[in-house]
């Protein structure tokens, strides 16, 4: 039933380009964009206890890469999107074994500060534009009346792919090894859970998806800067949404998107008044609601299902 | 199946293992007896990985696994019960056991799930299949300790005073559970306070006293000797 359900809401949604006037194609472009970071951020930090404050660094990487994937390869910007998702997981699997050198909040400060790093990096080189930016090359791939449906048919992808991903992942034995490790690592080395392992793939997989996002957005904006691409702002979007629709939890960032994107709209005419209310809402919620919004559904439904629930 | 020669630990200048050697067969179950702080826990964090020896070796049928992570040695054979129970808190029984049988004995995921089956008969637990690690009484845990253990189809099981805090019926219960785990293939080693439970379970005993091996001998020739009395049963009988 929830899958018949899903499945019609995806193709409901993917029908929206015909319909929809251009404003509402490119929100809706953005919270698709979002729901997939916050998906793939998600991953490893409310599933596996790896909290990241770099992901930033991820989006302006796979923003990056499309962009030098089309200007200097030629490649059609769609099949350049999904690859710079792919350049961003490298980058990740090569940079791994430094960064889990560090555990937990040392971790996430060092992942911030790989990601200020990538910035200074980017900036400062001529091939990459430097401070000013690039242009998007590969803009007359498509005719201009399809770059907007094209990119937020890319987002749709991005934000199904990762749900599907975090779904599947989930029901393996991967999601147990996942979940025992995050409960008590030494416990579940005990058992013989590699903690390295499956801390290396969560972590690959969430770049490559959050790099393909970041790509999907700056497809969008036919420019890319650096200061727009590794914006702290996209840290503290992924983690609101995250907490506020549940950590370790599937339904976490869509309920967590929802709630953004209609604070942010709502109060569009106060101009950045939003970002106090979302952090209010945040404060209550976490006070009130400790598992995000998710853990609504816990509390009408009897607790031997909670097992079941949680993914 | 296990042979331990010349292990050492110490820690800065206090030696807390010091050079014990010994071997297990399989279908053998050793008892391992001592006063607290006698290094006996300690032992066992070498045996499995979880602390590294200064010296000496560790073989596991034949094959040298000194230097092995926890996890690899695992994968080996080498299962351990801790005394304090481990349960996963998001985790159902079945699912505990399920991932031991995946990630220790490196079972498919269907075969997997039979051998959750099996385990969960064989340690009574099958009614509590769906229980996540928190909800359980303390001899569940214990039980599921045991349980996670042999999912991992060990050839040596490390036990470690699994029965600690148990009442005298349960203790029972236990050893009734360790006398059915002998079987050929798999070696037992079994530290526990509980003199009878040692002496009705193993086939010998090992005291261990500062570190050091005092006596290995047949369970009525180590409880009948001077020195384990002075050492241990007669600081037992005082307390």
């Amino acid at each position: 039933m929830t899958r018949i359900l899903a499945i019609g809401a995806v193709l409901i949604l993917a029908s929206l380009p015909f319909w929809a006037d251009r404003g509402v194609i490119f929100l809706g472009m953005e919270i698709l964009v979002v729901v997939a970071l916050a998906q793939a951020w998600n991953l490893p930090a409310g599933y596996g206890g790896l909290l990241s404050l770099g992901h930033h660094g991820f989006v302006g990487l796979g923003g990056y890469a499309l962009y030098v994937l089309s200007r200097d390869l030629g490649m059609h910007v769609l099949v350049a999107i999904p690859l710079a998702g792919v350049v961003t997981a490298i980058f990740a699997l090569f940079i791994a074994p430094i960064l889990f050198r560090l555990r937990e909040v040392y971790f996430a400060v060092g992942m911030w500060v790989a990601a200020e790093i990538l910035r200074i990096l980017v900036s400062r080189s001529d091939w990459l534009g430097g401070a000013s930016g690039l242009p998007l090359s590969g803009a007359r791939d498509l005719p201009r009346a399809w770059m907007g449906p094209s990119a937020y048919w890319m987002a749709l992808t991005a934000a199904v792919g990762t749900t599907l991903l975090v779904w599947a992942l989930m029901r393996s034995s991967f999601g147990l090894r996942l979940r025992a490790l995050r409960d008590d690592e030494a416990a579940a080395r005990a058992i013989g859970v590699k903690p390295h392992r499956v801390r290396l793939i969560v972590f690959v997989l969430s770049a490559g998806a959050t790099g393909m996002a970041g790509a999907t957005m700056f497809f969008s904006s036919l420019f890319i800067s650096p200061l727009a691409a590794f914006d702290m702002g996209w840290i503290v979007t992924i983690v609101f949404v995250t907490l506020i629709g549940g950590l370790g939890r599937l339904s976490g960032p869509f309920l967590g998107a929802a709630f953004y994107f209609l604070l942010r709209e709502g109060l569009a005419d106060y101009g950045n008044w939003y970002l106090i209310a979302l952090g209010a809402a945040a404060m209550a919620i976490m006070l009130v609601l400790p598992g995000g919004l998710a853990s609504l559904s816990d509390r009408f439904t009897p607790s031997f299902t909670k097992t079941k629930e949680q993914p | 199946m296990l042979e331990v020669t010349g292990l050492k630990k110490a820690f800065g200048k206090l030696t807390v293992v010091d050079d014990v050697s010994t071997t297990v067969a399989g279908g053998e179950a050793m008892g391992i007896m001592g006063p607290n702080g006698a290094g006996k826990s300690t032992f066992f964090d070498l045996l499995a990985g979880a602390t590294r020896a200064d010296a000496g070796t560790v073989r596991l049928a034949g094959q040298d696994i000194s230097t092995l992570p926890t996890e690899a040695r695992v994968e080996q054979g080498l299962a351990r019960a801790f005394q304090i129970p481990k349960p996963f808190a998001s985790l159902s029984v079945r699912e505990h056991l399920e991932l031991a049988a995946v990630a220790g004995a490196g079972l498919g995921s269907n075969e997997a799930r039979l051998e959750a089956e099996t385990v969960m008969d064989r340690t009574g637990l099958a009614d509590l299949a769906n229980e996540t690690g928190n909800g359980l009484r303390l001899l569940d845990r214990k039980r599921l300790e045991l349980a996670k253990a042999l999912a991992t189809r060990p050839r040596v099981i490390l036990l470690d005073e699994i029965s600690g805090g148990l009442t005298e019926h349960e203790v029972h219960e236990l050893i009734a559970l360790v006398l059915d785990l002998k079987t050929p293939d798999l070696a037992i080693l079994w530290i526990e306070h509980i003199a009878h439970a040692l002496k009705e379970a193993c086939d010998k005993i090992m005291m261990l006293h500062l570190g050091a091996k005092i006596i290995e001998d047949t369970p009525d020739a180590v409880t009948s000797d001077s020195r384990v009395r002075e050492l241990y049963l007669g600081a037992a009988n005082h307390a």
